[in-house]
């Protein structure tokens, strides 16, 4: 495994924000934490990159563990957060964004060479590279937040609910490139969402946590089989023997 | 039969319930918890509102002995409606809120149920999908109208409409409803129980109102609470003793009841509450108290320790209690500043502060929890009783407590253990028979005697001590008879374990099956550091299956060889009450978990 997240326990002051998880992160594979508004999946990864400290558990990457660490420190390990909401800033140029990603990096030379391979991947960055990132538009800001986040060489790349006020086909843009990065590059990814049917069709293990803790784990093809994936992640409506569609939600049961 | 039980002069719980409205009428009666905050009824509007909707439903045709049906939460509506129906002297009936719509089609027909009364669109479409096959079924009233906007059908109204109209009705025959309570008579079938079924389909107990008015009379004495104190109603109300709990010692006591926000609010609502009674089943109780246990974990050591010394104490006390000895004066100074410092508290915690009584019921207590709470100051009685004999047989005395006893009989009532062992119960509280099933009812009723179905024996001093359900007791291969829900009640005082059931018919040893608690056992991985994912991950981990064998083992320390379990398995999927492996009150049921578990528990046997 190359992540190892333990028994992981996050408090913000009182509010027991995580419970206890245990996920496993595979090398070269895309893993998706699904879950509504308020389940932790944001401090997961916050704890991951070493912005919040757990009250228990550990986090191991790469055989050695990570908690406790300072976020930069865990950054330099080459596990690179992409926060929700993009956070470019604002008034640096996108090629300056990018660059700051790089800061870290201990090999600059072939900081060029990654450049273009992120402009492949990217091409409208590429288009506004004296733009100031303020001035992008979401989609675009994604993308450079995710391009400034690969300027760092990841080794794993952590994506904070990527499709969050983009369009239906920028999210399937931007996922389509996700995919993309991972298959060219190797680059292990962990991404955390709200839209279940993309993250579904995009990676390869899936995990829901709801209320701070896990409650449903496997494939993406297993997860997307359980009936309340289906019934409360992907919206799928079941209709009743005359025709109406039933507006009230059963218990879930996670089976 | 000719002797009438009257109460307060009233031979009908419909005219007691009239008299108490006008005696009562500006005193709460009901409060129910909506969008957090608590709404009163009184007695008066009470009375008025049950009026309407008798009225209402007269208007539609319904004629004496017809029968309506709740197919909701508890809520005011539940009881103002079904009472109402009494009053006219229709037959009340209710269906689980966690019933498949093919148990609700199964009991709407057997009944011949001829208006529904259903909570909200999610119970609704259990009716309407059933409907067709139920053609006595004319009428469906739903409470709430959350999700039906634009929804219309001519068989189909709202509560609220439907009590406009009763109101409407009231206007000008008011006299009906009084006249129809009137013509109500003590021999007449207030209302149905469908029986849980674990064995075959479920069957519809009739509960006279002699039977109601018997539980009535006897309510003061075995409630022992007064006029204006405070119970909340969160057992179903489908269930004999919700039923009798909530709508009918009412009108023997006049206790407030208060209904939950919803099902998942019901432990903080009793802190607001603060109940002077709390009747429920002990499972119940289990949880409460590894609550508090839980809490105390994480409690600072002062408090832990604290706890501990309050506690050891409280339990020498409660030995004492039970042993009937007096206290000396040191000890009980001591209790008093340990109640004071400690045990209030962990009371007050609980919500049980003003408990004047409390009891566990509908199954087995295990004894080591009716010790701790009397240990913390709550004397937690036992009693039994079942649907057929409308609640309450034998409940313990506050005064002369005897654990592992189901408590003494009520006055009243005659008991006797038959072939067997089975108790046989007699008296104005053995039901009616089964609806339109004679044939049922004379294998239950000999001769006035009510045949349990219960294992047990009597004392010479009157207390009734049940092993077991006739039918569930185990022969070992070895020819040895074992009471398996002694073993599991002890299992279940273990605040890992919510349900076991043990098996071993014909088989050489015994074994089980463990239903786990999750949150405790979710804490106890987590404080151990033991990684899961969901909830069957938790189940296959090592470290849960050594905490399960080490609570097993402390329990077999205190069985016969014959008794001890050898293996166990846990089962892996999180049950829920719509699951036909549970029973609406969250027991599992033997023969379901039996047959469905089968491989597992063959498992334990071969290999």
């Amino acid at each position: 495994m190359l992540l190892s997240v333990r028994n992981v326990e996050t408090w913000y002051g009182p509010i027991n924000a995580i419970k206890g998880v245990s996920i496993d992160v595979a090398a070269c594979r895309i893993v998706t934490v699904l879950g509504a508004n308020g389940a932790g999946k944001t401090t997961l990864l916050k704890t991951i990159a070493g912005v919040v400290d757990p009250f228990k558990g550990s986090v191991e990457f790469d055989g050695a563990a990570i908690h406790g660490l300072d976020p930069d420190v865990v950054a330099r390990r080459g596990v690179v957060l992409v926060p929700e909401g993009r956070q470019v800033f604002p008034f640096l140029s996108v090629r300056e964004n990018l660059m700051m990603g790089a800061i870290a990096r201990a090999d600059k030379s072939s900081a060029a060479a990654d450049l273009d391979r992120i402009f492949g991947w990217f091409p409208r960055l590429s288009e506004r590279l004296d733009q100031q990132g303020g001035l992008l538009s979401g989609g675009e800001q994604q993308m450079l937040a995710i391009g400034r986040a690969l300027m760092a060489q990841p080794r794993l790349l952590l994506l904070d609910e990527p499709s969050l006020g983009l369009s239906p086909l920028l999210t399937r843009e931007i996922f389509r490139i996700i995919a993309r990065i991972n298959a060219e590059t190797g680059t292990t990814i962990l991404v955390v969402e709200q839209n279940a049917a993309i993250a579904l069709a995009t990676a390869h293990d899936g995990y829901v946590m709801e209320l701070g803790r896990i409650v449903a784990a496997g494939t993406c093809a297993e997860l997307a089989q359980k009936t309340d994936v289906q019934e409360f992640y992907l919206g799928s409506a079941t209709v009743a023997d005359d025709g109406r569609v039933r507006r009230w939600k059963r218990r879930k049961t996670w089976r | 039969m000719s002797d009438l039980i009257i109460v307060e002069s009233c031979d009908t719980p419909a005219k007691l319930f009239r008299q108490r409205s006008r005696a009562w009428s500006a005193l709460p009666a009901l409060r129910h918890k909506r969008n957090g905050v608590w709404h009163s009824m009184t007695w008066g509007e009470y009375y008025a509102q049950a009026r309407a909707l008798g009225l209402a439903l007269a208007d539609r045709g319904l004629k004496r002995g017809d029968v309506v049906t709740v197919l909701a939460e508890n809520r005011p509506e539940w009881v103002t409606f079904d009472l109402g129906a009494q009053c006219m002297g229709f037959v009340g009936n209710g269906i689980y809120p966690t019933s498949s719509p093919e148990q609700a089609e199964y009991i709407l027909q057997d009944s011949l149920t001829r208006v529904l009364l259903v909570e909200d669109d999610e119970q609704l479409d259990k009716a309407l999908a059933v409907r067709g096959r139920c053609p006595q079924l004319s009428l469906i009233v739903v409470i709430e109208l959350k999700g039906l906007r634009g929804f219309a059908d001519p068989n189909v109204i709202s509560f609220a409409d439907f009590l406009a109209r009763g109101h409407e009705l009231a206007k000008t025959r008011a006299g009906d409803f009084e006249t129809a309570i009137d013509a109500g008579k003590q021999s007449d079938v207030g209302f149905l129980v469908y029986t849980s079924g674990t064995t075959g389909l479920p069957k519809g107990a009739m509960i006279s109102n002699r039977n109601i008015m018997f539980q009535v009379e006897m309510a003061p004495t075995f409630l022992g609470i007064a006029a204006g104190d405070k119970t909340i109603s969160f057992l179903p109300l489908c269930h004999i003793a919700e039923r009798m709990g909530t709508a009918f010692n009412q009108l023997g006591v006049g206790q407030i009841v208060h209904f939950p926000e919803n099902s998942g609010t019901v432990f903080n609502d009793i802190r607001e509450v603060s109940p002077h009674l709390i009747f429920a089943p002990p499972r119940f109780w289990q949880k409460m108290y590894s609550q508090v246990e839980l809490f105390m974990q994480d409690a600072v050591p002062l408090a832990r320790k604290l706890y501990g010394y309050a506690f050891r104490e409280g339990r020498a006390i409660a030995e004492a209690k039970v042993a009937r000895n007096s206290l000396g004066t040191l000890q009980r100074i001591r209790f008093a500043l340990l109640t004071a410092l400690v045990l209030s508290n962990v009371r007050r915690f609980l919500g049980l502060q003003n408990v004047k009584r409390a009891f566990a019921g509908a199954a087995p207590v295990p004894p080591d929890l009716l010790k701790w709470y009397m240990a913390i100051g709550v004397d937690l009685l036992e009693a039994y009783g079942m649907t057929e004999t409308t609640g309450l047989v034998s409940f313990t005395p506050p005064d002369r407590i005897k654990l592992g006893y189901s408590g003494a009989v009520v006055r009243g009532v005659e008991v006797r253990i038959g072939a067997g062992d089975e108790v046989q119960v007699r008296g104005p509280i053995v039901f009616a028979g089964y609806w339109n099933k004679p044939d049922k009812t004379a294998e239950a009723i000999t001769g006035g005697w009510l045949a349990t179905g219960d294992c047990g024996e009597l004392d010479p001093e009157g207390y009734l001590k049940i092993t077991d359900r006739v039918k569930d007791i185990l022969i070992t291969s070895g020819g040895k008879n074992v009471a398996p829900s002694g073993i599991e009640n002890l299992l279940k005082f273990s605040p890992y374990i919510t349900d076991a059931i043990v098996v071993g018919d014909g088989r050489h040893f015994l074994t089980c099956l463990v239903m786990i608690d999750q949150d405790n056992v979710a804490k106890f991985a987590q404080d151990q550091q033991v990684p899961y994912t969901d909830f069957a991950s938790l189940t296959r981990t090592a470290e849960v299956a050594s905490l399960i064998r080490s609570e097993i083992e402390a329990v077999n320390a205190r069985l016969a060889r014959v008794e001890q379990i050898k293996d166990f398995r846990i089962i892996e999927q999180l049950l829920t009450a719509e699951d036909e492996e549970l029973t609406p009150t969250m027991k599992l049921k033997r023969r379901v978990v039996a047959q469905k578990y089968g491989a597992l528990i063959e498992g334990m046997y071969t290999g």
